[in-house]
């Protein structure tokens, strides 16, 4: 497959509760990438996969120097909530198969 | 030390005399919280809790303008004061000019409860609750199903001082309860949910019965693939969306350019129709049974509040008036900013308008569709649309002609609140509700149920 994505910084805040529903993550910055060359920066693009689906769906694990720790300083948890901060270190990765989304055509535009 | 020197107007006071800054809030929240926890049809615990927040706001006034610095630290008493004082100068001097420096607020009648003790919830909240909570788990038992769930209440007395005279004081009951039904194998699952301020309202029994319809539609199951369906959105679920809506409803953002609310090359959509319903959106902090506090409470500033404008009285404001956008929510640094009106933030939000229906009544006049119990984990999608995402909980019925067939897979959705608003083409009876999805941050709703022709459910979710 020539067409591939690239994703930077996806933006959903947490995950939810239950492994096998359904998550959507919206890319803060998108790249295309054609034959190995990045060919230009994409606008709305989400990506939405069941949990299970999609970490199955890993062909590819990146090396020690793409690994970036990222985290949030509001996960909350429980009744009554909880709130602490959080880290989840990450090496780059591809996914093949992942369902992609225009963020401007789910709005119905 | 003795009781009487931590009394918090005693507390606020002498933060206020020990401030050497140019201006001074001081905001002491006393704070008590009562709950019950039960699954499998029985109480697993219970606790209280009681804690006291105190918030100083130093202001330090210099050659390029008013700085200020803020610090909150729990638990504390008088003799712990001062650090705290000292700390909240040091933030100020250390900060430089704040964007929103206003001059404190001033004129405010004070409160005849201010030097009064805070009120104070207890497991007593419960006693009728509790013993009809333990009753509806024998029918649930005798009935086939299983009973989970929490309740909360919590008592907030709030007292704010301010050195140009502000002494003020708002009691804040919040009750909430979350009560979920299952069938043993746990693969039926149905959701109700209140809000309260003393528990008085609300019969366990009467959720149970209302659980137990829920749980027998879903015997039978019909899956159905993503699309565009005719949808009926409980009040909680209008409630959920039209929060965030609310959230997003900061005037200075849209003056800036960055919500759905900006106007396509400048300015703001107030006076647009956002819908051909005659629906109001409001807040009212005298709004019977959703009473909220009327004067500005602001730990911190950001966003759409300040902490310079503490005190400010707050009156009941139409952010939609019969379909037309007519209020965005402002400071009054962000009101002179924008040229908009001073209209801060209140702590609860109605939408009436709606015909007198109720949501089993809009069941009986659809021909075919959806209807939810619930919404679950919304997060923003696009801010310029204010696209929202998030997925279907605890039940999405199947109906057809006019009644409830059977229960349907789950759904990821993907709409805009202001978008649903222009679509709907109905909405029935405005009703109490507690909005599940934001109850951590935000209690106080009514809410109509909303008929919207084309809700967009994006994909199926495999979840409970």
């Amino acid at each position: 497959m020539n067409n591939r994505l690239t994703c930077t910084n996806a933006d959903q805040r947490g995950m939810p509760p239950d492994p096998a529903e359904n998550f959507q993550f919206t890319g803060q910055r998108f790249f295309r990438i054609d034959n190995g060359r990045i060919t230009g920066q994409l606008r709305d693009v989400a990506y939405q996969a069941t949990t299970t689906d999609f970490w199955g769906s890993m062909a590819a694990v990146g090396g020690p120097q793409t690994y970036v720790l990222g985290g949030a300083f509001n996960c909350g948890k429980a009744q009554p909530g909880q709130v602490a901060a959080v880290s989840h270190g990450c090496p780059s990765a591809l996914f093949k198969g992942v369902n992609i989304l225009n963020t401007t055509q789910e709005a119905g535009r | 030390m003795s009781a009487r020197s931590n009394k918090p107007h005693e507390i606020v006071e002498r933060a206020l005399e020990l401030s050497t800054a140019d201006g001074c809030v001081v905001i002491a929240d006393e704070q008590s919280t009562a709950n019950l926890r039960w699954a499998g049809n029985a109480l697993t615990t219970n606790g209280v809790t009681r804690g006291r927040t105190l918030t100083v706001v130093a202001t330090v006034d210099g050659k390029e303008g008013t700085a200020s610095g803020v610090v909150s630290r729990s638990a504390v008493t008088v003799d712990e004061l001062e650090p705290l004082v000292r700390a909240a100068e040091a933030a100020a001097r250390g900060a430089g000019p704040a964007e929103d420096a206003q001059p404190l607020v001033t004129g405010v009648s004070p409160s005849p409860d201010f030097t009064d003790a805070p009120a104070e919830t207890t497991s007593a909240v419960f006693a009728d609750f509790a013993p009809a909570l333990g009753e509806a788990f024998a029918r649930a038992r005798a009935g086939g199903r299983e009973l989970y769930g929490f309740a909360n209440h919590e008592l907030v007395s709030s007292y704010v001082g301010t050195s140009t005279g502000v002494r003020l004081r708002h009691d804040q009951p919040n009750g909430t309860l979350e009560l979920n039904a299952k069938s043993p194998d746990r693969t039926r699952s149905a959701w109700a949910g209140r809000s309260t301020r003393d528990f008085k309202d609300v019969d366990p029994a009467a959720l149970d019965a209302e659980l137990a319809v829920r749980l027998g539609w879903a015997q039978r199951r019909i899956p159905l693939p993503a699309g565009r369906y005719e949808t009926l959105l409980p009040p909680t679920a209008v409630a959920d969306l039209l929060i965030y809506q609310m959230w997003s409803a900061s005037g200075r953002d849209a003056v800036e350019g960055r919500t759905v609310f900006s106007k396509p090359g400048g300015g703001t959509r107030v006076g647009d129709r956002l819908t051909e319903l005659p629906l109001t959106l409001r807040s009212d902090p005298n709004e019977p049974g959703l009473e909220a506090a009327p004067f500005v409470l602001a730990h911190s500033s950001g966003g759409d509040q300040s902490v310079f404008d503490n005190g400010l009285p707050l009156a009941a404001t139409d952010w939609v008036r019969e379909g037309e956008l007519r209020h965005l929510t402002t400071t009054r640094h962000s009101a002179g900013l924008t040229g908009l009106p001073v209209a801060p933030a209140i702590d609860n939000l109605i939408l009436t308008g709606g015909e007198d229906r109720s949501l089993d009544e809009m069941v009986a006049n659809t021909g075919r569709g959806l209807l939810l119990t619930c919404l679950w984990y919304i997060r923003e999608v696009d801010p310029a649309t204010l696209l929202l995402t998030g997925l279907t909980r605890d039940g999405v019925y199947l109906v057809e002609n006019g009644e409830v067939t059977g229960e349907v897979n789950n759904f990821r959705f993907n709409e805009s609140p202001v978008d649903l608003l222009g679509r709907a083409t109905e909405a029935g009876r405005t009703e109490k509700t507690l909005p599940r999805e934001w109850s951590d941050w935000f209690t106080r709703a009514a809410m109509p149920a909303l008929r919207v022709p084309d809700f967009n459910m994006s994909s199926v979710s495999q979840g409970v």
